[in-house]
C-alpha cells in the first residue's frame, strides 16, 4: 500500500513537469496549426458567398477546379527545384572548404559573412535585388559598356533563381559543413591508400557521407520555397507566380475562400509527399550515417 | 651480410620529416628485408606514425630519399603506391558492408577487374582473416578484433608489396591482442608480404617481429633482431625499454672488453661491454645492467662468497613466476625474477643477490 502511494506521487512528479515543459507549445499548435487547419480543410470542401467568402456546402468542386491554377505549381515546383539545386552546386564547395580546408581564422571570417546579410531584413534585401536587376541597374550598365543591349533580368526565372540562391544559401551550408566537418577524414586517407585518386574519392567517400547534410539541406530550402511568397512577387513581378501568390491573389484579391483553402490543401499534400520521401530517403541512409542533421 | 637491392622492399635514406618546430623524423635510415616483419618500436611522439605516413606517402619527406622496392617514391601519391596501410582506428567505411569494404582496393583497379572477380578475391581475403560470411555485416555490427581484421582483409586483397600497420591492435583487449599477435605472424608467414609494424608495446614488437627498430626522439637508436636488442642492448634508453632491467649506475673505472664500474657505494661491479655500443673509457658515466631473470636469490646462511646482503621488501605473484623486490645495503633495490617453484621466501626475509659476472652488461648511461 505504501509502496503504491510512493509509487503514484512518483509518477505524478514525473509526467507533471512534461506536461508543463510541452504545454505552451501544445497550446501554441492546437491554436495556431490545427485549428486553422481543420478550417481550411473544411472551407475547402464548402462555396463561395456570392459576395466572397465562404458559404457552408459539402462539394468536391473546388478540388476538381484546381487544374485551371496548374500554372503556379508548376512554378513552384521547377523554380524551387532550380532554386535548390543553384544552392547545392554553389554551397557545397563553400561548405567543403569551410569543413576540411579553411583555417580556423578564415572559417570565423566567412561564417560571419554569410550570416551579416541577415542581419537586413529579407524583404528589404530581396528588394535591393529590384533595383540592382532593374532596367536601370546592370542591364543599363552592360549597355553603356556596349555589351548586351535590351537586356533583361528582372521579371524572369533567373531573378526569381538569384534571389532564391541569395536568400537560401545559408540553410543549404550549414547542414552540409555539419556533416562534412563530422566526416572522418582518416576515411579519405584510407581511400586514396586503397587506390582511389581524389575524384573517386569524393564520389565514393564524401558525397556518400554527407548525403545526410545534403538530403537536410534540401528538404529545408525546398520546403520553405514551397511557402515562398515575397521573391515571386519582387522579383517575378507578378509575371511568375507561385502558389503562395496564387494564394494572396485568392484569400484578398477575388475573395474565394473555398478555393483558396483547396488550393491551400493541395500544396500541404504535395508537401506531405516530399517529406515523405525525405524520411524515407534518411532512413535508407540507415546505422551510423544516419547522423543528428535530419530535419525531423 | 650484404643485401642487394632486390631483397629490399622498403628503404629510408637520410629522411627528415618536419612539423613546424618538431623534428618528427630526423635523419633515419634503415631497410627493410623483402618479407620480413619489421617494426617501430618506440614511446609515444617518437615518429613512429610519421615513419609510416612517409612509406605511405601521406606526407613528402623534407629532405633524404625513400624507396620502395628499390625504387624512389618521391611525389608519388598513396593511391599509386603498391603499399597499403591498416590504420589504427581501422577506418572502415561505414556507409558499406564488409565486402564493398574488403572489395573497395579492387574496385578502383583499371583496367576494371570483373564484378565476379571482386567476389571472389572478396571471399578469398575475408576466408584468410576467418571473417566467412560476414560479407553482408555493416562496421557498426562487428566487435573491435573483427574490423580489425576486416581492415586487414581490405588491405591484404591488393596483395601490396608492403603493408603498414600502425599499432592495429592497440584498442583490443589483452586476451584478444595476445591471439591476434599469433595470427597475425601466421598471416604474415603465408601471404609472405612485407609487414611493417608500428607499436609501443615491447612485448609484442619482440613476440612477432623479423627485425625492430627502437626510436627515440625522431631518431632509430638501435635497430635488430628482438634476441639481439635483448641480449645486447646498445645503451641504458634500450635495454630499459626492451624487456625489464636492473640498473645499477656509477663510473666506468677500467675500460675493455671487461668493463669495471665504481658505485656510488664504491662497490666496484665488472660485467662485460655490450657487443654493439660505442666503447666505455675510464670515467664515463654507466650503468651496469641485470635482467630480473638473471639474479638468484639465497638464504644469508647458505654457502657462497659473491653477493650482496639484502631484505626482501615486496613480492609479486605472477602465476609462472615470482617477482621479488630486494633492497640491498650496496646496490640498491633490485627486482628479481624466479621461477615459483623455487618461491621460499616471504617479505622481510633476509637475503643475498647475487648473478654471474656475464649476465650484466655495461652499459653507457644517458
Ligand atoms: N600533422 C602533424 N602536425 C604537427 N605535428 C605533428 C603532426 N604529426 C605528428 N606530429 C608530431 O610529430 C611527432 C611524432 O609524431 P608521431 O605521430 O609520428 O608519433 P608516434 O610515434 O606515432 O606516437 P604515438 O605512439 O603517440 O602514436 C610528435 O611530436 C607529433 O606531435
Ligand atoms: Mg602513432
Amino acid at each position: 500500500m505504501v509502496n503504491n502511494t510512493t509509487h503514484r506521487k512518483k509518477s505524478i512528479r514525473t509526467w507533471l513537469p512534461t506536461a508543463l515543459l510541452l504545454a505552451p507549445a501544445s497550446l501554441w499548435y492546437l491554436f495556431l496549426l490545427i485549428a486553422p487547419l481543420v478550417i481550411v480543410a473544411v472551407f475547402s470542401f464548402g462555396a463561395r458567398a456570392p459576395e466572397g467568402g465562404y458559404a457552408p456546402a459539402f462539394t468536391l468542386e473546388q478540388y476538381l477546379k484546381l487544374p485551371t491554377r496548374s500554372t503556379p505549381f508548376v512554378n513552384t515546383l521547377w523554380l524551387a527545384s532550380l532554386g535548390t539545386v543553384s544552392c547545392i552546386l554553389i554551397a557545397y564547395p563553400l561548405a567543403y572548404y569551410l569543413a576540411t580546408r579553411a583555417s580556423a581564422k578564415a572559417k570565423s571570417i566567412l561564417v560571419a559573412l554569410i550570416i551579416v546579410p541577415f542581419w537586413t531584413s529579407f524583404l528589404i534585401r530581396t528588394y535591393a535585388w529590384v533595383t540592382i536587376l532593374s532596367s536601370r541597374g546592370i542591364p543599363a550598365i552592360l549597355a553603356s559598356l556596349g555589351i548586351v543591349h535590351d537586356l533583361v533580368l528582372l521579371n524572369t526565372p533567373f531573378a526569381i533563381t538569384l534571389g532564391i540562391v541569395y536568400n537560401y544559401l545559408p540553410l543549404m551550408t550549414f547542414p552540409l559543413y555539419v556533416s562534412l566537418e563530422r566526416l572522418d577524414k582518416r576515411l579519405l586517407e584510407a581511400s586514396k591508400d586503397l587506390g582511389a585518386n581524389r575524384l573517386a574519392t569524393f564520389f565514393q567517400i564524401t558525397l556518400p557521407l554527407s548525403a545526410s547534410g545534403l538530403i537536410t539541406g534540401s528538404m529545408l530550402v525546398f520546403i520553405l520555397l514551397m511557402g515562398e511568397y515575397l521573391i515571386p512577387a519582387l522579383l517575378g513581378g507578378g509575371k511568375i507566380f507561385f502558389v503562395g501568390n496564387a494564394l494572396v491573389d485568392l484569400f484578398l484579391q477575388s475573395r474565394n475562400w473555398p478555393f483558396g483553402s483547396a488550393v491551400a490543401m493541395a500544396l500541404n499534400f504535395i508537401m506531405i509527399i516530399i517529406i515523405s520521401v525525405y524520411l524515407w530517403l534518411t532512413s535508407r541512409l540507415g546505422g551510423e550515417s544516419r547522423e543528428e542533421v535530419s530535419l525531423f | 651480410m650484404k643485401q642487394s637491392a632486390l631483397d629490399i622492399d622498403v628503404e629510408f635514406r637520410n629522411v627528415v620529416k618536419t612539423f613546424g618546430t618538431i623534428t618528427a623524423v630526423d635523419k633515419v635510415n634503415f631497410q627493410i628485408p623483402k618479407g620480413s616483419f619489421y617494426s617501430f618500436l618506440g614511446p609515444s611522439g617518437c615518429g613512429k606514425t610519421s615513419s609510416l605516413r612517409l612509406i605511405g606517402g601521406f606526407e613528402q619527406p623534407d629532405s633524404g630519399e625513400i624507396l620502395i622496392a628499390g625504387e624512389s617514391v618521391a611525389y608519388i601519391p598513396p593511391y599509386q603506391r603498391h603499399v597499403n596501410m591498416v590504420f589504427q582506428h581501422y577506418a572502415l567505411f561505414p556507409h558499406m558492408d564488409v565486402a564493398s569494404n574488403v572489395g573497395y582496393g579492387l574496385r578502383q583497379q583499371r583496367p576494371r577487374i570483373s564484378p565476379d572477380e571482386i567476389s571472389k578475391q572478396v571471399k578469398d581475403a575475408l576466408a584468410l582473416v576467418r571473417l566467412s560470411g560476414y560479407e553482408k555485416r555493416r562496421s557498426w555490427e562487428l566487435s573491435g578484433g573483427q574490423q580489425q581484421r576486416v581492415a586487414l582483409a581490405r588491405a591484404l586483397v591488393n596483395k601490396p608489396t608492403v603493408l603498414l600497420l600502425d599499432e592495429p591492435l592497440a584498442a583490443l583487449d589483452r586476451k584478444l591482442r595476445k591471439d591476434m599477435q599469433v595470427e597475425l605472424k601466421t598471416l604474415q608467414r603465408e601471404v609472405g608480404i612485407t609487414f611493417v609494424f608500428v607499436t609501443h608495446d615491447q612485448e609484442e614488437a619482440l613476440s612477432m617481429s623479423d627485425r625492430i627498430a627502437v626510436m627515440r626522439d625522431g631518431k632509430i637508436v638501435q635497430e635488430g633482431s628482438p634476441t639481439d636488442l635483448y641480449r645486447q642492448p646498445l645503451d641504458r634508453y634500450v635495454a630499459g625499454f626492451i624487456g625489464q632491467s636492473n640498473f645499477i649506475s656509477g663510473e666506468v673505472v677500467e675500460a675493455g672488453d671487461q668493463v669495471k664500474i665504481k658505485t656510488q657505494r664504491a662497490v666496484i661491479l665488472q660485467a662485460p661491454k655490450s657487443k654493439v655500443a660505442k666503447t666505455l673509457a675510464v670515467g664515463d658515466k654507466a650503468v651496469v645492467a641485470i635482467r630480473p631473470e638473471r639474479i638468484n636469490l639465497r638464504n644469508q646462511n647458505e654457502a657462497g662468497s659473491d653477493g650482496f646482503a639484502g631484505k626482501v621488501a615486496q613480492i609479486t605473484f605472477l602465476g609462472d613466476q615470482t617477482e621479488y623486490h630486494v633492497e640491498t645495503e650496496q646496490v640498491g633495490r633490485l627486482l628479481v625474477r624466479m621461477n615459483s617453484g623455487y618461491a621460499g621466501y616471504a617479505s622481510g626475509d633476509p637475503v643475498i643477490v647475487y648473478w654471474n659476472q656475464d649476465a650484466g652488461l655495461a652499459l653507457l648511461d644517458d
